[in-house]
């Protein structure tokens, strides 16, 4: 059985558009103009316990807004949505007991006292019992590194620091259920390797139910065999990532530094016979894009460095915006 | 058990977090005094040639002075301006994830902040300035009794004034209007400035049948034993019985309010 349910989940923003100048102000006065932003409209899915959910989407595809429903802070507009059996708006206080929530832009401690003050509160909060408190804690110290940052005021943390602690409150009432809100976001890469490896073993050693949103690719790499996509409020794919990247992830970008000045007529004869597309307009760097399937990339490599002197190269990973693309052309060619 | 050190915690949380601010309580506790200093003066002036205006003395008023402006650091609270705050810059999530009673979270949190100014303000003024100025000690057989509890009724009952402006901003994002007015109302009608009994009587009468004049004035006439028996049991019992409809009015405005929220950003 499904430990998360969403069906025909919908929010509606009613916005009122302020229109600009004195004049404009007064006629807002008189007749407001609203629109409607539908931040997430009407999308369906069914997540089953211990798994780790990527849930990905451009900027503003209404990632965050899905999330406030699954931890009960949004009402929806419409549609049902269920966590462990609970409506997380209707039993706000039950549900939030079973879920952990990490939003990568926000604390869930408290400005101006310490980490492990804050995390007694919690453990006060939740009604941990201190053995299970201090054991937890004491794995939580090791694994993220928090030993010297505890009698630190949160508001002294580095968005790193605090991150490790933030997930680290989440998890001391061990929730089944935990949400991450871009959870790497303004991270470095040491600190973004050392979260992602205790999502995972979070996951591995209690079965915790992970839903992560993010627009960063190469952390639902690490992390989900499972992604749900979303653009513009719509579910646009739900489906193993592997076969994401294979059938839909068509176009890569190689970034090439090269020693001397190459122009365009150059660098397309020298790479004769390989679809791609050249961006970025040099001399000395170059974008190629192509697709797979109709090239690869260590022959244009080859290519490149038999008949170019090649300062430097890197493969790119696709961002989020061309794997959406990319899901879309395929809808509509299929 | 569980739930009751739950909100021993918060407690703790309001007064460490206003540990961290000794010294911008520090500078408050200056100009509470100038506030007392300034009174003194007025008050003098005006009972010059007088020896009771509106049923107070000149001793019982400055003692009504030092002891409601004292007072008034432990019952005034900030939570209209934090829940305001929150629900502007989203942290109001934050809140909202954490399996408490929103309203009594903010309550006892506050009450943690009043035991700090409790300690590091009401007290020390209290000291200094009945130092300085003619203060008498609490009279009558209750008041040494009555007034500690009565005070504490009023911190509980300010809050939830005050929780109730803070819940406005749901509706209007922001409160900072209602916010003042209520303010306003709180500073002249709870009797913190001037005894109730300088205004005129249907005023008097009209504030009967509102809490302001319980947070300050009723506290204060069981300081100064100016009240029969019958009348602090009264004044005790409205107390209470207005904490308990504010708090069930905060409880279904509630209800409406986070139907209302609509949290910003990330
Ligand atoms: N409180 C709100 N009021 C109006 N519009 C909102 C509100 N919250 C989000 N939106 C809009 O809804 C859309 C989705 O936002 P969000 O869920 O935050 O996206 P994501 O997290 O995927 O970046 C955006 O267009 C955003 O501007
Ligand atoms: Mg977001």
């Amino acid at each position: 059985m499904p430990i998360i349910e969403a069906a025909n989940l919908a929010k509606h923003f009613r916005t009122f558009r302020r229109r600009s100048g004195l004049w404009g102000s007064f006629k807002d006065l008189v007749n407001r103009k609203y629109e409607t932003v539908r931040a997430v409209d009407g999308v369906s899915f069914a997540i089953e316990p211990g798994e780790m959910v990527g849930y990905i989407g451009a900027n503003g595809a209404g990632k965050s807004t899905t999330i406030k429903m699954l931890t009960g802070i949004l009402v929806p507009t419409s549609g049902r949505v269920a966590v462990r059996g609970l409506v997380p708006h209707r039993q706000r206080y039950q549900h939030v007991k079973q879920i952990g929530v990490v939003f990568g832009q926000r604390t869930q401690l408290w400005w101006d006292i310490a980490v492990i003050e804050a995390l007694r509160l919690l453990q006060r909060i939740y009604e941990v019992p201190k053995a299970d408190f201090e054991a937890r804690l004491k794995k939580f110290e090791e694994v993220l590194g928090l030993g010297d940052l505890l009698n630190i005021p949160v508001r002294k943390l580095s968005l790193g620091q605090r991150m490790r602690c933030d997930l680290a409150a989440s998890l001391l009432h061990n929730p089944p259920v935990l949400f991450l809100d871009e959870p790497t976001i303004g991270l470095d890469i040491a600190v973004k390797a050392s979260v992602r490896d205790f999502i995972r073993e979070i996951n591995r050693e209690y079965g915790t139910t992970v839903i992560l949103t993010t627009h960063d690719l190469s952390d639902i790499e690490r992390l989900c065999r499972r992604v749900i996509m979303i653009d513009r409020g719509r579910l646009i794919y739900d489906g193993e990532l592997k076969s994401l990247k294979e059938q839909a992830v068509g176009a890569r970008r190689l970034v090439v530094d090269f020693v001397l000045p190459v122009d365009r007529a150059g660098l397309q004869r020298a790479l004769e016979g390989c679809p791609v597309e050249l961006e970025g307009g040099g001399p000395f760097r170059w974008e190629i894009s192509f697709r797979r399937g109709q090239a690869n990339a260590p022959e244009i490599i080859g290519l490149l460095m038999s008949r170019l002197e090649v300062r430097d190269l890197e493969l790119e990973e696709p961002r989020i915006e061309e794997v959406v693309r990319e899901v879309y052309r395929r809808e509509r060619a299929g | 058990m569980g739930r009751l050190a739950k909100y021993w915690a918060f407690m703790r949380m309001g007064y460490l977090t206003y540990l961290a601010y000794r010294f911008q309580v520090l500078m408050n506790f200056v100009s509470y005094l100038l506030i007392i200093a300034l009174n003194y003066f007025l008050w003098k002036a005006v009972y010059s040639g007088h020896r009771e205006i509106a049923g107070f003395t000149m001793e019982q008023m400055m003692t009504y002075v030092v002891i409601g402006w004292s007072a008034r650091t432990f019952f005034a609270n900030r939570i209209d301006r934090m829940i305001g705050d929150a629900v502007r810059d989203g942290s109001i999530a934050m809140d909202l994830l954490k399996p408490t009673n929103f309203q009594l979270y903010h309550y006892f949190r506050a009450f943690g902040r009043a035991v700090f100014m409790f300690l590091f303000m009401t007290l020390p003024i209290i000291v200094v300035a009945s130092l300085i100025f003619p203060v008498s000690l609490p009279s009558g057989k209750l008041g040494p009794y009555l007034f500690p509890l009565s005070v504490i009724l009023s911190f509980f009952l300010h809050a939830g004034i005050s929780y109730l402006t803070g819940l406005v901003a749901f509706f209007t994002r922001n409160n900072e209007g209602v916010l003042r007015f209520k303010q306003l109302l709180v500073e002249v009608f709870s009797g913190v400035m001037i005894p109730i009994t300088f205004f005129p009587d249907w005023v008097q009468n009209a504030l009967f049948w509102l809490p302001f004049k319980y947070i300050a004035y009723a506290p204060l006439r069981i300081y100064l034993g100016m009240e029969p028996l019958s009348k602090v049991h009264q004044g005790v019992l409205l107390q209470i019985m207005w904490i308990v409809i504010i708090y069930l009015a905060g409880q279904v405005l509630w209800h409406y309010a986070i139907r209302r929220l609509e949290i910003q950003g990330g």
